[in-house]
């Protein structure tokens, strides 16, 4: 299965549709071109592919689901402009962040305006699939992002707290909703819901999703370490200087003698601006001494292999077919992405 | 030769065998950390894939006493309550099936080098692509005391079973219930399979019960065995 090909085919779809939500209109200086910015950038179009992946294997046409995926790539990219400003983080895929390019008000009005335009696009087809399962549709959308607001006050709340006590548990918690929800699930059941009209079963989606979700979270957190700075499209490195709570840093956190661990309170405490080339460079040097990188490449197998037993399990009774192939195959990708 | 030339065995900086196993041995000061044998990618496996089962169970279970709060329908409560069933015996089943599947994961991602990073730009592993022939499994007796009524699932390869083999505690999904840990491994001999000896305390709770075989020799994971306590019959 070429995973990469077969998203970029759903990917053109996909851009066809989003040419529609964010067409040219004014305010467009300050408001509807920033708010586009993203979305023309690039990018594997993996969430809006993984609904219509799994509409289509409960028997749903891309037509049904097609305005669905256009909202959750539109939602991501809101959660993206506000990600990157309460992260600082100076590059999104391969440019400057929209806060950097445009300043942070605007930034964050676009970001609100893409939240706006993500659940316009939810409602798009209600002609189509009807209003009791428009309205699941959005009651869903509602719950991922609560999902997603509650993991990201996790995050962030670990950082300014400068929490230094955390396991491999927390993390996951941490993950499930930050990261897997908007990434995995919620781009999962909304497809199972098209597909199947059936909103009652829709936690079966929440195993593979979770685990596929955090497999790739894990990876990109890899990546963000050891990635290829001209592939990656993010600052390389970018999560130390921010002091990102990832696997890595919470392993280390668990193995660090006293002296080591007095050093990077001291760093994790200190505004970004104030973190050094060297301190940076001491923590990385640190987390290959623990083995924390190896650490993490075993977690995210691990949990790619478990998403992979829960897709057999929950997939099963499915059609074989290309969706179901591309579905199936997402665990191994997860792993292999640059 | 005098005797400085002699070339001699490295003095071991361990004092006793390396069983990294989860469960086997106690966290080590903070300050030897570094020093310290790294977690095999069998234990870290083990660990992750614990977890994550853990973190779901925990989650669900948010969700459904919220659902209750809420006074959602019978429908939604009901589905989460079957959500819960079902993962409960996924958590207990996982090690077997799943493992099963890791190992072929794993097997393609060693032959890469991937998991050790050392190349990280091959073509992706896939296990649904290359599936790995399932490996024979060992036929073991299993002899059961228990005054409540069990079911007892083994799970080994069939060459492992002549080895010396220790079964870790067999944990349930609450952590707060105590391990069942009267399980013994008995390797074949020529005149008899492979046995497995367990006690099931009186008081034990039900549910399913897992626990990972490891080889003592080698310390790496052999398999897993499976205790579901239904409880007190009549």
């Amino acid at each position: 299965m070429d995973v990469a090909a077969a998203l970029a085919g759903y990917g053109d779809r996909i851009r066809v549709a989003l040419c529609d939500h964010l067409r040219p209109r004014e305010p467009r200086r300050h408001l509807y071109d920033p708010a586009a910015e993203y979305a023309w950038r690039g990018g594997r179009m993996l969430r809006p592919s993984l609904c219509i992946a799994a509409a289509r294997c409960f028997g749903a046409s891309i037509e049904e689901a097609i305005h669905a995926a256009a909202g959750i790539e539109l939602l991501h990219n809101a959660f993206l402009v506000h990600d990157d400003v309460e992260d600082e983080s100076d590059e999104r895929r391969g440019r400057p962040t929209l806060h950097a390019m445009h300043g942070i008000g605007l930034a964050v009005n676009a970001g609100d305006g893409l939240l706006l335009l993500g659940l316009e696009a939810l409602l798009a087809n209600r002609a189509r699939l009807g209003p009791s399962l428009t309205l699941a549709l959005l009651e869903d959308a509602c719950r991922m992002a609560r999902e997603t607001v509650e993991g990201q006050a996790l995050d962030l709340g670990w950082r300014r707290d400068n929490a230094l006590s955390l396991q491999d548990d927390d993390y996951l918690r941490m993950v499930l909703k930050k990261t897997c929800w908007y990434t995995t699930i919620f781009p999962l059941r909304t497809g199972v819901l098209i597909g199947t009209r059936d909103p009652s079963r829709l936690d079966r989606m929440l195993s593979f999703g979770f685990f596929l979700g955090a497999a790739f979270q894990i990876r990109d957190d890899l990546l963000n370490l050891e990635g290829d700075p001209r592939r990656y499209g993010k600052e390389i490195a970018g999560d130390l200087w921010e002091g990102k709570r990832t696997l890595m840093l919470v392993h280390f956190l668990q193995r660090t003698t006293a002296a080591e661990r007095a050093r990077l309170r001291a760093f994790l405490d200190a505004p970004r601006a104030e973190r050094s080339p060297d301190d940076v460079a001491w923590l990385r040097e640190r987390m290959d001494t623990y083995g924390s990188l190896e650490h993490a490449r075993a977690v995210a197998h691990a949990l790619a292999g478990a998403a992979q037993h829960e897709f057999e399990r929950e997939f099963r009774t499915v059609p074989d077919g290309p969706d179901k192939a591309l579905l199936a195959a997402m665990p191994a990708w997860v792993l292999s992405r640059e | 030769m005098s005797s400085s030339e002699r070339i001699t065995r490295p003095h071991p900086r361990r004092s006793e065998p390396i069983r990294t196993f989860r469960g086997t041995s106690s966290e080590p000061p903070a300050a030897a950390a570094a020093e310290r044998p790294r977690a095999s990618v069998g234990e870290a496996v083990a660990h992750a894939v614990d977890l994550g089962y853990r973190v779901l169970d925990e989650y669900l279970q948010q969700g459904q006493r919220a659902a209750r709060g809420l006074g959602l329908g019978p429908d939604r409560a009901e589905a989460a309550v079957d959500d819960l069933q079902a993962l409960a015996t996924r958590m207990a089943r996982y090690t077997s099936d799943f493992l099963g599947v890791w190992a072929q994961f794993v097997d393609v991602a060693l032959s890469t080098g991937r998991l050790g990073g050392a190349k990280r730009n091959d073509a992706p592993p896939g296990p649904a692509s290359a599936p790995a022939p399932t490996p024979a499994r060992a036929a073991v007796a299993v002899r059961v005391r228990s005054p409540q009524a069990a079911e007892v699932a083994a799970d080994l390869a069939a060459d492992l079973a002549e080895r010396p083999l220790t079964v870790q505690a067999l944990r349930g999904a609450d952590p707060t219930v105590p391990p069942i840990t009267g399980v013994r491994f008995e390797p074949a001999t020529a005149a008899q399979a492979a046995r497995l000896h367990v006690v099931v305390p009186p008081e034990q709770a039900p549910g399913t019960y897992v626990g990972v075989v490891v080889d003592d020799e080698t310390g790496r994971f052999a398999g897993t065995v499976t205790v579901t306590v239904v409880g007190t019959e009549g």
